[in-house]
This record gives C-alpha cells, sequence and structure tokens, in this order.
C-alpha cells in the first residue's frame, strides 16, 4: 500500500479503513514523517527515520484512520509515538494545515486528533462544541507527550481507547454535566451526561487503569464525584475548577481520594478538596469564598493536607475583611502567597507582627520585652490581584507598615508585594 | 406561531414606519427575488423582520411560500394562507408531530388538504413528509391543474392518499415537473404505467430509496430520456439486453446505487457521467473483460462491494477522488483486492487528491 500511495504526491486526503492496531505496521505510519520536526520538536528518533525512509504524500493535509477494533489490552504506545512524529514533523510552521484524526467503529460519532509531539504538554480545550464535552489526553513517549483530544457527545457512553494516558483534561461549557468512568475486561468507557439527570452512583473503588497512571489531570465545570474514593498513584498537579453550578457538595458526597506524590491542586470546591489526602502538597491554590470555608479548613484541609510542606498558596475570592491570622497560621514554610480579592485593612494585619494573643504589635505603646511572631516567616512574596487602586491609598500607612517591619524579624525579607 | 397568527399579532400592535419603508415595493420585491433565489433559508428571515415586508413576500409571485399542514393545522388557517397570498405554494404533510399533543382528526386533515388544494395550480413543489394514519382517502381530489409544480417527494406509508395524488400529477403535471424522489414502491409503480410515462420521459432527477428489496422489476430505465441525477437504493431491476436502449446511459452526469442491479450498466459507456457512488451491487458478475463500463468523465467514484475484481473493468479518466470499502474478511485476500485498486491510483498520480480505502489487508501488501 505504501508503495501505491507514494505514487501519488497530489493526494491531499487520506482516509483508511483498518482492521485493528495491528494491521498496518509502524514502518508504514513512519513513511508519513516528511521531513526533520523544527527546533522546538526534534527528536533523534524523527531525524533518523526521515533519512532512512522517503516520505510518502508530501501534499497531504488530512490523514483520517478508522480502526474497526482497538487494543483491549495495555495501550500500544509505540504506535501513537509515531502519530505524534507525523504530526510534530509534517510543516510544523503552520500545524493547522495538517490534521491527523483517529476514529473507531465503537463509536463512530466521536473522532480523535493527535497533536504533535511536545516537550511540555499544556491542557486547555481547543474550542467549544455545543453539546459536547471536551477532552484530552496526554500520552508520555521517550520523546515526549503527545496530546489527543477529542469532543465527546453528552448523553453518551464513548470508548476511551487510551487506558494509559498520563493527562487529562476535561472541559464542559454547559456547567451541567458529570461524567463516570466504567472498566470491564480491559475495556475503559466514559459516559458524560447532563446534571439534571440522576446522578449515578459514584465509580466503584475498582483501579482504573487511566486513575492508576493518570499525572496531570484538569477538570473545569464537570462533576468532579467521579474521583472520590480512589487512589491515584501518581498524581502530581490536579485542577478542579468551576464545579457545575448544580452541583452541590456536601461532605457525605465524597471518600477520601488518596494522592500519594500530588505537589500541586487547584480546586475550587473546599469540600472537594477536604477529601484528598496530600502528602506531599507544595502548591496550593483554593477558592475561600465558601461561607463555611473556616470551618473546613479546621475540621479537614488541615488534617487531611500536609500543610506543613506548603510554599505557595492561592486564595481566590477571599473575602474582603476575611481574618488570615487562622489560615496563615499554619503555614510557616510559605513562601508564595496570591490573593485574589480586594483586602481590606482587617485582613492586611495578618502580615504585621504579633503578640502570643494575635494581637498587632505596632498597636501597643509600648512593646518593649515583648517577643512578636511574624506569621509565615519565610514569606518572600505577596501577590495581591484584583485590588482597588482607590483603597490602596487608604491603605498606604498599613501596607508601610508591613515592608518596614517584615524584614526585620527572623532575618527573612518580603521581596515582592506586588499589586495585579 | 404560524403566519396566520402572526398578522394578528402585528395588526394589534403596529409598528412607527421607519426609514426602510420608504423603499419601494417594486425594488423591494426585486430584491427579495434575488436574495430567495440564491438563499432559500432567508425567506423566513425576511418574512419577520416586519408586517410590510412580510406583506411583501406573500404579494410576489416569484417566491415560493411554505405550506404546511400538520396534526395541529386548522382549516381556517390554510384557507386564510391561501386566500392571502399570490406566490407559489411548497406544500409540505408532515403528520409527525405528535408531540405537541394534537390527535390526529381524519376529517380535519382532509378539509386542510383540500384547502391547499383550492390553491394547486400554484403549488411547485409537493413533499410528503410523513403520512397520516391509514385510512380511506376516496373524497381527495385535486381538482385544479397543477401547472406549476416541479418537484414531488414521498415518503413511505402514505398507502391510500398516494392514489388521489398519483392521479392528479398524472392527469395535469406540466413537463415542469422535472425531479422526484420516492420512497414507496407503489409511488414507483404509477410512473412505469403507460399513463404516467410522460412524467417518466421529462425527470432530470430521480431518486427511489426503498426500505426494502422486492422482487418485483421495476422496467424504469429505457424511460429515462433526460435523466442527469438518479439514485436507487433496494430497486428490483429486469435484466436487459445489450443492446437494450437505455437514453439515461448518454445524460447520466450522477449515479448512486444500493443494493440495485448493475447489469444494464456492462458494456456501456457513460460520457456525461461525473459522479458514481456504487454500493453492493447486484448481478455485478457481468461487468467483464469483454463488457466494461467506460465512464470517460468521471472524476469521483465510491465502490463499496465484497469483491473489488469488477473494478478493473471499469475504464477511468484520472479520478480525483476515490473510495473503495471492501468487506472482505480475510487479510490475504483483502490483500490482492487491494491490488486491483493499483492502476486506478496510479493513473490518477497527478489528480487523485482524496483516497478512501476500508479494505482489510496487512503493511506490506
Amino acid at each position: 500500500m505504501i508503495y501505491m500511495l507514494r505514487l501519488v504526491p497530489a493526494l491531499e486526503r487520506l482516509s483508511l479503513g483498518i482492521a485493528s492496531p495491528n494491521a498496518l505496521s509502524m514502518a508504514f505510519f513512519q513513511a508519513f514523517t516528511v521531513r526533520e520536526p523544527n527546533v522546538d520538536n526534534a527528536f533523534d528518533m524523527v531525524r533518523s527515520l526521515s533519512q532512512t525512509i522517503a516520505p510518502s504524500c508530501p501534499s497531504l493535509r488530512s490523514l483520517q484512520l478508522r480502526y474497526r477494533r482497538w487494543l483491549r489490552g495495555p495501550d500500544k504506545k509505540a504506535l501513537i509515538a509515531v502519530f505524534g512524529d507525523i504530526m510534530a514533523s509534517r510543516n510544523p510552521k503552520k500545524r493547522l494545515s495538517f490534521k491527523l484524526s483517529l476514529s473507531f467503529d465503537e463509536a463512530p460519532m466521536s473522532s480523535w486528533s493527535i497533536g504533535p509531539t511536545r516537550k511540555f504538554l499544556h491542557l486547555e480545550p481547543r474550542f467549544f462544541t455545543k453539546g459536547h464535552v471536551e477532552l484530552m489526553l496526554g500520552i508520555s513517549t521517550p520523546r515526549g507527550v503527545i496530546p489527543i483530544s477529542g469532543a465527546l457527545p453528552l448523553d453518551s457512553v464513548v470508548p476511551l481507547p487510551f487506558k494509559e494516558a498520563e493527562y487529562l483534561g476535561l472541559w464542559d461549557f454547559s456547567s451541567s454535566t458529570s461524567a463516570e468512568f466504567s472498566f470491564t475486561h480491559e475495556h475503559m468507557e466514559l459516559m458524560v451526561y447532563n446534571y439534571v439527570r440522576p446522578p449515578l452512583p459514584p465509580s466503584l473503588p475498582c483501579i482504573l487503569p487511566l486513575f492508576s497512571a493518570l499525572r496531570v489531570l484538569v477538570m473545569e465545570r464537570v462533576n468532579p464525584l467521579f474521583l472520590s474514593g480512589h487512589t491515584f498513584y501518581k498524581l502530581e498537579r490536579c485542577r478542579v475548577v468551576k464545579p457545575p453550578v448544580s452541583f452541590l457538595p456536601s461532605p457525605s458526597l465524597f471518600t477520601e481520594t488518596e494522592t500519594p506524590v500530588c505537589t500541586r491542586v487547584d480546586i475550587d470546591d473546599p469540600y472537594l478538596l477536604a477529601t484528598f489526602k496530600l502528602p506531599q502538597i507544595r502548591e496550593m491554590a483554593l477558592d475561600f469564598s465558601h461561607p463555611e470555608l473556616s470551618t473546613i479548613w479546621e475540621k479537614h484541609i488541615a488534617v487531611n493536607v500536609n500543610l506543613s510542606g506548603l510554599t505557595l498558596l492561592h486564595m481566590k475570592k477571599w473575602p474582603p475583611n476575611g481574618d488570615l491570622i487562622p489560615i496563615l497560621r499554619s503555614l510557616q514554610f510559605l513562601v508564595t502567597l496570591i490573593i485574589s480579592s480586594q483586602l481590606g485593612a482587617v485582613s492586611f494585619r495578618a502580615f504585621l507582627p504579633m503578640d502570643a494573643n494575635g494581637t498587632s504589635g505596632l498597636k501597643r505603646t509600648n512593646s518593649e520585652g515583648q517577643r512578636l511572631d511574624l506569621l509565615c516567616p519565610r514569606l518572600q512574596s505577596l501577590q495581591i490581584e484584583g485590588q482597588d487602586p482607590s483603597l490602596e491609598r487608604e491603605l498606604t500607612p498599613i501596607l508601610k507598615d508591613i515592608v518596614d517591619h517584615s524584614p526585620c524579624r527572623e532575618c527573612v525579607s518580603l521581596e515582592g508585594l506586588h499589586f495585579f | 406561531m404560524d403566519w396566520y397568527s402572526l398578522d394578528l399579532v402585528w395588526q394589534e400592535n403596529p409598528l412607527p414606519p421607519g426609514k426602510a419603508d420608504l423603499i419601494p415595493v417594486e425594488i423591494l420585491s426585486e430584491i427579495f427575488l434575488l436574495i430567495v433565489k440564491d438563499w432559500s433559508g432567508y425567506r423566513e428571515d425576511l418574512m419577520l423582520v416586519c408586517r410590510r415586508w412580510h406583506a411583501i413576500m406573500l404579494s410576489t409571485p416569484g417566491i415560493h411560500s411554505p405550506l404546511t399542514i400538520r396534526r395541529a393545522t386548522q382549516k381556517e388557517v390554510v384557507q386564510a394562507f391561501v386566500q392571502g397570498t399570490k406566490t407559489h405554494l411548497d406544500v409540505r404533510v408532515d403528520m409527525n408531530d405528535e408531540t405537541d399533543g394534537s390527535d390526529f382528526n381524519a376529517e380535519n386533515f382532509l378539509a386542510c388538504f383540500m384547502a391547499a388544494a383550492q390553491a394547486a395550480s400554484r403549488w411547485t413543489s409537493l413533499n410528503l413528509i410523513s403520512p397520516p394514519p391509514l385510512g380511506e382517502y376516496t373524497d381527495l381530489r385535486i381538482w385544479l391543474p397543477l401547472v406549476h409544480l416541479e418537484s414531488f417527494k414521498v415518503a413511505r406509508g402514505f398507502g391510500g392518499f398516494l392514489g388521489p395524488i398519483m392521479t392528479a400529477i398524472r392527469s395535469s403535471a406540466p413537463p415542469n415537473l422535472t425531479s422526484i424522489e420516492i420512497e414507496d414502491l407503489a409511488a414507483v409503480l404509477y410512473l412505469v404505467q403507460p399513463a404516467g410515462l410522460h412524467i417518466t420521459h421529462c425527470l432530470t432527477t430521480l431518486k427511489i430509496h426503498l426500505f426494502k428489496r422486492v422482487g418485483i422489476p421495476v422496467d424504469i430505465l429505457p424511460h429515462l430520456h433526460r435523466v442527469e441525477f438518479f439514485e436507487a437504493r433496494n430497486l428490483c431491476l429486469p435484466f436487459y439486453p445489450p443492446d437494450a436502449p437505455l437514453p439515461l446511459n448518454n445524460t447520466l452526469r450522477f449515479l448512486h446505487l444500493k443494493s440495485v442491479s448493475v447489469q444494464w450498466m456492462a458494456g456501456h459507456v457513460f460520457p456525461a457521467l461525473e459522479t458514481c457512488r456504487i454500493t453492493f451491487p447486484h448481478h455485478v458478475d457481468t461487468i467483464q473483460a469483454l463488457q466494461p463500463v467506460t465512464m470517460p468523465s468521471c472524476y469521483f467514484l465510491t465502490y463499496n462491494s465484497n469483491d473489488l475484481h469488477p473494478l478493473a473493468h471499469f475504464y477511468l479518466p484520472p479520478l480525483s477522488e476515490l473510495e473503495v470499502k471492501s468487506g472482505e474478511w480475510n487479510t490475504w485476500r483483502g490483500n490482492r483486492q487491494l491490488a486491483i485498486l493499483y492502476p486506478i491510483v496510479t493513473a490518477g498520480a497527478q489528480s487523485l487528491t482524496a483516497l478512501h480505502l476500508d479494505v482489510n489487508c496487512r503493511s506490506g501488501c
């Protein structure tokens, strides 16, 4: 077949119906690698392939592969890697001009687009498709990460052919979607459905190969209930934001989610974060607008999350005059604090030296002989996002106190106080 | 909301005149005609702009107005619509609207249809989308001649409703009727009766999509004198002798056959055929080296069959798009079938821009 394809140099669209991943060899697909990729996507293996095999179909703009059957066993990463190499090598400066897509007879309505091999994968939705949930997977290969993206129709069960992806991104734009994974006889399926329907019971705590392989998880506007009770052995980064408006979290909904090596989380819902066991956490972002946040923080988050290891905290939607002291008191090793809010004077006092009772020492007329403690003594960067410039004038005296007094304690300097 | 109800709303709530009202009716009519000619989808948008535009659209003879009869449609609405317009009408019968809670009323339906038939001489298209429940429609009559009818579509299941319609079409349809799409075998049989052949002779577009294959041969091909677009699905054709006069061979530009005999194509030349789609052909063994199919103008070919060997006897120019699918499950035989494509693909070396292959094979073949 490859010999025949070499005789049609004008070919722009090629669609192949293939019985299984074993039907056409990797050498067949490697012949579509037309030249060396650019510097960002340079991989030695690709270079050697392009030197040894003459390129096929140089004018090709679309390669569609439709498999009647896919693998039930472990993922065939070597084949996916070749797909990524084809994408990386084909006109790398204008990647949109070439498209490689996979589809499967089991789910004829869904198609997967392969992206070029990258050193780093930033999970983000491609485009909005009405009535669909955007999904992106990333598969690690020795030469980098290969993004695979697709749009899954709502209220459908779609086979997930890539069971051991390390990256998973799920985005919905209807704000009412739930997801559920199932795994039976080496076959994994994802069901996405509208939240107005009665939710399915959460996944049984079986070992999903996807959950065991995931290193990065990003979800936006998707009900996170399906995460509950699972163990993500390799998960390093997790972002679960903007849960559906119809999603009403409560502690009873969740069971503990184990993430033994996770170092960075960005989770809007405090109840969800409270169920995450995070012994290795380093960086955390949380929506602090929940009315019961202080209780959840003290009773659950402080217990499950190893706050002593936290070096970066992003406080989203912090109440303007909320008391930061109970939160910051447990963060002794915090280096960077980002607050997305219009802070009032009450909140700012947390950054001033204080005595054992939590009273700011600067208020005292005579502080001689008093040992004043400083919250977050290692804090080096304080970034405040969304501050109203007109309020800055009113807050100038207290800000001056913060800058003046912070460096004098524990010999740690507050290097940055930034407003955005 | 239908046009009749909308008009009532506008009459009760008139809007003050704007600058657009200064444009003369004749000029707006011309503009609307040009728009609707190229983008018929804008017809309803234009009618919804204001009362004046709505009235102009309905009074411009060259613009067709859609008239749909559903379960919920009332006779008075149809009568008011027919009497309030001078335009040609695109009539549709669609009874598949149970979801709005309307029960079918045979008497009301018949009255609606007869009200629409009062303007039968203004019908340009008749589209029978979904049938009314089974019943007797012997009282149905279309008295006025269908002098402007250009296209006729009928889905399956219209049963007794079909007879009076086909009788009216056969008796009064003009040569303007050039496009027919049929999903009902009974309607096809009407076309091949002597009284209906004058219609068949004039057709340029004929689509026959039967739900299932019935073993009644329909000898329609010799009567297609002008047909350019021919689609047939599950149609049983008779065997034609090699020298049978088939005028469509010279006029066909687009051919789509699915589960239909290709015996009539064997040994013939199709000089004007540009696009050819053949899926699950019957009697394919009649296409042989001594009876090849020659399509000198074809640039798009789809062939879907378990056996690709007859493709070797298709004489084709360099194609720009080729789509081939084989149901052969054996890889070894699949590889051999793929080899059959080699001459066709290589002939299109400089022109072939799209290739769709679905053949069970292994790389290295």
